[in-house]
């Protein structure tokens, strides 16, 4: 790789660039080099025509911060796949809007494809937002008001088959279709491509209807 | 004050900075002319107008790839009982939005079935941009047009229709259409522990450390100054951790959002527009939510005898309709999802629906449909795609939404008083996006 124009991340001690400082060649070398590095990220391209790019290539193999969670950006809330959502609607002629109908036997599964945009693995200790995608639900019990346990389990090939592992939630349904914020995440590869997970849900009497099911990106870093 | 900043990118020779190399002023100045232009493209300030806005074009920053699709429908396509004729089936179709900057999507569907189809991408005129005859569980790859919007179907070659569709068992689990690119490296571009020298902004509300160095500093005989390097440096590490969202580290510089929810700050670049000199930022062209809601015939007709409710055909997966004996108007998408934290005061939500046109439309009395985000609609009529298609289009746009929240996508059919009939209209497929 030839570089006519120097681009680094170093970063020089506090002391190095105070006044009354030694001027020093690697001070000049950090702050030329990082602003390369910083042009490069922003801009999507190298910063010198006819020379490749100082930094690494982001997750998608190309230049510059994609914002696809840190610390390739800030990740930007969305829907990132769903389910159903032809409106249960009794004044509509449309096939079952149902898209899961949970009993009181055991979980019932739908498996749910979607590609996921590669992103950074974080280090220990954080989630990356796109990674840990976030269930929200609309659902309706046929009577009564019977609690929905619902949860995600990872798929081939990134867990096991069958992994559970989400966390669990219980929701409190009535006869009136309603929205609901889980606690469900999903666990996915970094890497991207076509992945899978499974939708599970059981119900403590009675039959639920889940009529639309979303698995968002739902937070900006991670946590 | 004459503000030192650079048109385009200048940068330092290595010779400049490297060890034991002489001292040049012109390497700082350089560095703060580079500074500046990023952080201008960054924020939109000082009237900086090539901002970032991630097309993928030289200087706007990467693409995004988000997906345009990731539906799951486990539905089964086959033809029952009697009273259908069959013919050709558009089995999914709907419209989306392509970003600027790709120029081909790849298209998995998940599905149990050998049925050979044709994929197809046309513009809204019913132009065909590309396609390819495929086998429906496939992964194939079309040509596509950069911002713009399209119309795409799959479609069920009669020839096969006794061989495959209707003769065995074809489902469908999931359908996702994106822009194909995986399998890049997961470096870690920045230290565990983020960088030395952060500096917080100089107040609660501004998103990064802004100075302005004046060209004066730079003039002939004039002193490198600590002050210059040691102000670069901050600014230089401000803009690096508003760029890439990676905090983390440095307890002097931890830049968090102003609140969990809607923040007025965001302390980081996400096109939020929020927050003291943020207001010129640039803008996405972003999909955000894209259905397939149901099949119907090529001819127009439903893919169901006309009945309510109908007793043949893909009784599975029919293109939903409002009943003829409903009032008006009839929610016929509902979908909850979170929405991006983007800036609402001038929305740049859009949404777009696509019908099939009966034998029984109404020309003077055309469908409708109101869009809506978790605020107020935005109606719009369905009006003839032409080129044959049996389509009908209708888009909307500025859209009200709230940022950094949950909502319900709704999309609701109406049409002007009178009777109607059962072969008008029926809904095929729904998108929402945002493009500025």
């Amino acid at each position: 790789m030839s570089v006519s124009r120097v681009g680094t991340l170093l970063f020089p001690a506090i002391a190095a660039t105070k006044d009354q400082a030694p001027c020093l060649a690697e001070v000049g070398q950090a702050l030329s080099g990082k602003a390369r590095y910083l042009y490069e990220l922003a801009a999507g391209n190298s910063a010198v025509a006819g020379e490749d790019p100082v930094v690494p290539a982001n997750p998608q193999g190309l230049t510059g911060v994609d914002l696809s969670g840190p610390p390739w950006g800030s990740a930007i809330l969305r829907p990132a796949a769903w389910f159903g959502g032809v409106a249960n609607n009794a004044n509509l002629q449309a096939p079952s809007s149902n898209v899961l109908e949970a009993n009181t036997v055991k979980f019932t599964s739908v498996p749910i494809w979607l590609f996921i945009r590669p992103h950074a693995k974080l280090p220990d200790g954080y989630e990356a937002p796109e990674s840990h995608l976030l269930l929200l639900l609309r659902a309706y019990a046929s009577s009564g008001t019977p609690t929905l346990a619902v949860r995600l389990c990872s798929g081939i090939p990134w867990g096991a088959p069958g992994t559970i592992v989400s966390d669990e939630d219980s929701l409190t349904l009535s006869t009136t279709e309603s929205n609901f914020t889980t606690i469900c995440k999903t666990s996915l590869n970094p890497a991207g491509g076509l992945q899978q997970v499974t939708l599970q849900a059981k119900v403590s009497s009675g039959t639920a209807y889940v009529t639309a099911a979303c698995l968002c990106v739902a937070t900006k870093r991670g946590t | 004050m004459a503000r030192k900043k650079n048109s385009t990118f200048v940068g330092s020779p290595m010779a400049d900075v490297d060890v034991d190399s002489l001292i040049y002023k012109r390497w700082i100045e350089a560095a703060v002319g580079d500074t500046a232009l990023v952080q201008d493209k960054l924020t939109g300030l000082n009237g900086e107008t090539n901002t970032i806005v991630h097309t993928g074009a030289a200087g706007r920053g990467c693409v995004l790839g988000i997906p345009l699709v990731n539906q799951a429908l486990h539905k089964k396509f086959t033809f029952t009982g009697s009273g259908k004729a069959i013919g050709d089936t558009r089995v999914l179709c709907t419209a989306f939005f392509v970003p600027l900057g790709e120029t081909q999507i790849s298209i998995d569907i998940v599905a149990f079935s050998e049925t050979p189809c044709k994929i197809s991408v046309y513009d809204t005129s019913y132009t065909l941009i590309d396609s390819v005859d495929a086998n429906m569980a496939s992964t194939t790859v079309l040509s596509v047009t950069p911002g713009a919007l399209h119309i795409f179907e799959v479609r069920v070659n009669t020839d096969d229709l006794f061989l495959n569709l209707y003769a065995t068992e074809t489902t469908i689990f999931s359908v996702c259409i994106h822009f194909g690119r995986v399998g890049g490296s997961q470096p870690a571009i920045l230290p565990a522990s983020s960088p030395l020298n952060g500096q917080s902004p100089q107040t609660s509300a501004d998103a990064v450390f802004k100075i302005d160095f004046d060209s004066q500093l730079f003039a002939s005989q004039m002193p490198v100054s600590g002050r210059t390097a040691t102000l670069l440096n901050r600014q230089q590490n401000s803009l690096l951790e508003f760029l890439t969202g990676w905090p983390s580290g440095n307890a002097a510089y931890a830049q968090i959002d102003s609140g969990t929810s809607d923040p007025a700050t965001s302390r980081f670049h996400a096109a939020t527009r929020a927050g003291t000199d943020l207001a010129a930022e640039g803008e996405l062209q972003f999909p955000l939510l894209c259905a397939f809601l149901g099949s119907a015939m090529t001819d127009g007709t439903f893919a169901v005898n006309a009945a309510q409710p109908p007793t043949s055909g893909l009784l599975e997966f029919y293109a939903p309709w409002v009943l003829t004996t409903a009032a008006l108007p009839q929610n016929a998408f509902v979908q909850r999802i979170k929405m991006p934290d983007f800036q609402t005061a001038s929305s740049r939500l859009k949404a777009v629906a696509i019908g099939t046109k009966g034998p029984s439309w109404d020309a003077a009395k055309p469908w409708q449909a109101t869009f809506s985000c978790g605020g107020a609609g935005v109606t719009s009529t369905f009006t003839d795609v032409g080129g044959g298609s049996n389509l009908v289009i209708a888009t909307a746009s500025a859209i009200a939404f709230t940022g950094d929240a949950n909502a319900n996508c709704v999309v609701a059919l109406t049409r002007a008083a009178g009777a109607r009939a059962i072969e008008e209209f029926a809904l095929l497929g729904v998108a929402f996006y945002f493009a500025p």
